[in-house]
């Protein structure tokens, strides 16, 4: 067992050996220390061909040659050796210990690594290369090129639009042929707006009183977000220069090589001064520029409910346009207003932005009357005179022609303020106190029962009303209303048929000898004139009534077979009422 | 015997006694606002108002010393109580419109008439008081009237103060509806003032609730309900929500 154990540990042993010794695959740096303004070539070197071979990101470096691969074979007493080489050239960019990291290549599915190397970066060693030293009218065609960074106004103030233009100056002799950015400044306190130029243009100019030539070939509009010094980063070219190599060619003239230079415009400042508190509105928008604002209707101001009225609110001009969103509308709240649609047009120009910004409003209003939309009020801080400005629109009126009436009486109350002439009023010097009332009359018991009584008291008053009647009575009265009441008992058929007079008449006459029949119990057959006055006069009653009633009994009977007026049966009416009261008081 | 007699005279005399008290107690608080004592001024005046004296003059003299005390919410808060007391005050209704000057982010009064507002202002020219009295005389009318129409003979005459009855009868219900809903309205008319600058104006009576917006000191709110710490109240531009009791101060 343990002899299998012992042989099982050397074959793997033997076998990872072989193995190892198979593929091997290592870097190495020509040199460990280097200078910063020097190169440094690093190898990765492999025993066998590989794929997928994977350089380090080399941190720190710049790579400028490379990679360049070599491979070697040889025949050594019959026995292959291979080699694979990538090489790199790096140029260090940051002093201090740099380290290359590991690469990596496959071979037969497994991947290799190398070993990560270190390697320090020195100061940069002062280094004369004969082949690269300038001469005299090298350096001078160097020097007549300029890379300058041009700022419009070096102290603005917040948000106060400013210019950066970078220009290559070429004094009169040199020559450039190409250029390569290497750092291009990044604005972190800056609103910006990068104006693309779309076509370089040489211009002349001067510069520092030496007549050039130069191309702008970059131009930002930046706006400054925060107050305070802010630094701008610089600008680095790599610019390209047609310099004479000193020698000259087959005909004489000058030969002509190409060098290049590292230029930088150096770290501009930029002063920005807070906007100035005096004078600053509460509802400052944060425009700065120079503004127009304006509400204007599109079209008509006048129309019918439910049709649509147009406004514009727009401001033009030029300063931080995109900075800054435009007032509210605001209108009667019986106007529908809708959410405005936004439009600008705006074009980075060299005094930043400028153009115009629009709301446009759609106010359909609902109810017939008179509207008005509030005045609008725009601010902004003017550049020239370095002071606020607001504009203000006035109130615009809407007429609805035809509409429904508005329907509830909510109002607005216009507060009214105190005319020029009014004082503050001074003291008051008596003390008119006034007792609290207490006493409630309303809702008190002595309420109900005072308002109560007079209809409690109504049914009383008739009871005692009667009682004292019958007490005082005019007895006579009494009775002449109870005759009159039998009477007309009596009389209900007559003035049932008072419109027909045969009828009534006869109706009259049945009612004359009804009544005297019940009185003096007498029969139909006994009623001649002459026995009615005899009895009559026995009852004692008086001769006239007597009388008065054989003239209207007589007066029926004419009136049954002869044509009278109708007049005379209303009065005869009234008389038998009159007759039979005084009859049946006689009779008692 | 004797001592009751002396306890009622120093009774009557005290009561005599204060009114002239109160008084001589305004006057000198009169004179120390002439001196520019407004502080001073302010102590007399607010005992005075411990004592229980109403009036309007004392409120609007107040709402003068606190104006100068630049304490604007107080200063309107007086106005408006001397103005609850009598209405014509004018001199209260000027000096408010000064105070309300000075106050800032006001609140645009918006005028919603109710059914109820309406009745109250045409029902008011006579107090709830008033109307209950004029009830009562109606009521004693139509009993007057009710008796001549039992006693006369004559038709018209009958007629005519048949009809009378049922005129007054219908003038007392109306008269006591008067009363009645102008001492409902009076009872449920709750102003009051905020006297703590940005009190919040909340949603619901929580403090968690969300914010409508806050109140200037001095702006003039309805309490239309009370919950606890809080009052239900609605602005004079017709928006309700809730007020802590702390930072406003009834009228009534």
């Amino acid at each position: 067992m343990k002899t299998h154990l012992k042989i099982l540990v050397l074959l793997i042993f033997t076998f990872t050996q072989g193995m190892l010794a198979q593929v091997q695959f290592e870097s190495s740096v020509s040199r460990n220390e280097v200078p910063l303004n020097e190169n440094v070539r690093v190898d990765f070197t492999m025993n066998s061909e590989g794929d997928n071979f994977k350089a380090p990101t080399f941190e720190g470096f710049k790579v400028v040659g490379g990679p360049n691969q070599s491979v070697s074979y040889a025949w050594t007493n019959g026995k292959k050796s291979f080699s694979k080489t990538y090489s790199f050239f790096l140029a260090p960019t940051r002093k201090g210990t740099l380290t290359i990291g590991s690469a990596s290549i496959q071979v037969e599915d497994q991947t290799y690594n190398t070993k990560p190397i270190s390697v320090t970066i020195v100061d940069a060693v002062k280094r004369e290369d004969p082949r690269t030293r300038l001469n005299h009218s090298q350096e001078q065609v160097l020097n007549g090129i300029h890379l300058v960074a041009e700022i419009s106004n070096t102290t603005p103030y917040q948000n106060e639009p400013i210019t950066i233009f970078y220009k290559v100056y070429v004094e009169r002799g040199s020559n450039l042929t190409n250029w390569n950015g290497t750092s291009i400044p990044k604005y972190n306190k800056f609103w910006v707006n990068s104006i693309e130029i779309k076509e370089l243009k040489v211009e002349s100019g001067t510069y520092n009183g030496k007549e050039a030539q130069f191309i702008t070939f970059k131009k930002d509009i930046l706006m400054p977000l925060e107050v305070g010094n802010i630094e701008l980063e610089p600008l680095v070219l790599d610019i390209q220069a047609e310099v004479p190599t000193g020698r000259r060619d087959f005909f004489g003239f000058p030969e002509m090589g190409y060098i290049t230079k590292t230029y930088t415009t150096g770290k501009r400042t930029v002063k920005v001064k807070p906007l100035p508190e005096e004078g600053k509105p509460d509802n400052f928008s944060g425009a700065v520029g120079t503004f127009d604002f304006k509400v204007t209707p599109s079209g008509d101001t006048s129309a019918n409910a439910l049709e649509s009225l147009n406004f514009k609110v727009e401001v033009k001009g030029q300063g931080n346009m995109n900075l800054f969103s435009l007032p509210k509308l605001i209108a009667s709240d019986k106007l529908e207003v809708f959410d405005p649609e936004y439009s600008e047009t705006v074009k980075a120009g060299n005094n930043g932005l400028q153009g115009s910004k629009t709301d446009s409003y759609t106010i359909i209003p609902q109810y017939k009357g008179e509207y008005y939309i509030d005045p609008i009020s725009f601010n902004y801080f003017d550049i020239k005179s370095k002071s606020y400005k607001t504009i203000s629109t006035d109130s615009i009126r809407i007429n609805v022609i035809n509409g429904p009436d508005l329907p509830t009486q909510e109002e607005t109350i216009k507060e009214s303020q105190n005319s020029n002439t009014e004082v503050f009023q001074s003291l008051k010097t008596n003390l008119n106190a006034k007792k609290k009332d207490t006493q409630n009359y309303w809702n008190s018991t002595l309420f109900y029962i005072l308002t109560s009584i007079p209809f409690l008291l109504m049914p009383f008053a008739v009871v005692l009303i009667n009682s004292k009647r019958r007490k005082n009575s005019d007895f006579e009265g009494l009775r002449l209303k109870h005759n009159n009441r039998l009477a007309k008992k009596y009389l209900s058929e007559a003035k049932k048929n008072i419109r027909n007079k045969e009828l009534f008449y006869d109706a009259l006459e049945r009612c004359l000898h009804n009544f005297l029949k019940a009185k003096l119990n007498i029969e139909t057959s006994e009623m001649s004139n002459d026995n009615i006055k005899e009895l009559l006069t026995e009852n004692h009653i008086s001769e006239d009534l007597t009388n008065d009633y054989l003239q209207l009994k007589n007066a029926c009977e004419y009136a049954r077979y002869t044509p009278t007026a109708q007049a005379n049966m209303n009065n005869d009416y009234n008389n038998a009422i009159e007759i039979i009261a005084q009859l049946e008081k006689q009779f008692k | 015997m004797n001592k009751f007699i002396f306890i009622l005279v120093l009774f009557t005399s005290t009561i005599w006694a204060k009114e002239v008290d109160s008084a001589e107690k305004f006057k000198k608080a009169n004179t120390l606002y002439e001196q520019k004592q407004y502080s001073e001024a302010l102590k007399e005046y607010e005992s005075l108002e411990r004592e229980g004296v109403q009036s309007d003059n004392l409120y609007y003299n107040m709402g003068n010393t606190y104006y100068k005390l630049h304490e604007v919410g107080s200063a309107i808060y007086y106005y408006e109580k001397a103005l609850l007391i009598n209405p014509e005050l004018k001199e209260a209704s000027v000096n408010l419109k000064f105070a309300q000057k000075s106050l800032e982010g006001k609140i645009t009064k918006i005028q919603k008439l109710e059914s109820k507002d309406i009745i109250y202002q045409s029902f008011n020219f006579l107090s709830f008081n008033q109307w209950a009295k004029v009830a009562t005389i109606f009521a004693f009318l139509s009993l007057a009237l009710f008796i001549l129409y039992y006693l006369s003979t004559q038709s018209l005459l009958k007629r005519i103060s048949f009809a009378s009855i049922f005129v007054c009868v219908a003038a007392m219900l109306i008269s006591s509806y008067a009363a009645y809903s102008t001492k409902d309205y009076e009872d449920t008319y709750n102003p009051a003032i905020v006297l703590e600058d940005n009190a919040v104006f909340k949603d619901e009576a929580k403090n968690s609730a969300k914010t409508i917006m806050e109140l200037k000191e001095g702006t003039k709110v309805y309490i239309l309900e009370e919950k606890a710490l809080w009052f239900k109240v609605k602005l004079e531009n017709q928006e309700i929500g809730w007020l802590l009791k702390t930072s406003l101060r009834p009228l009534k």
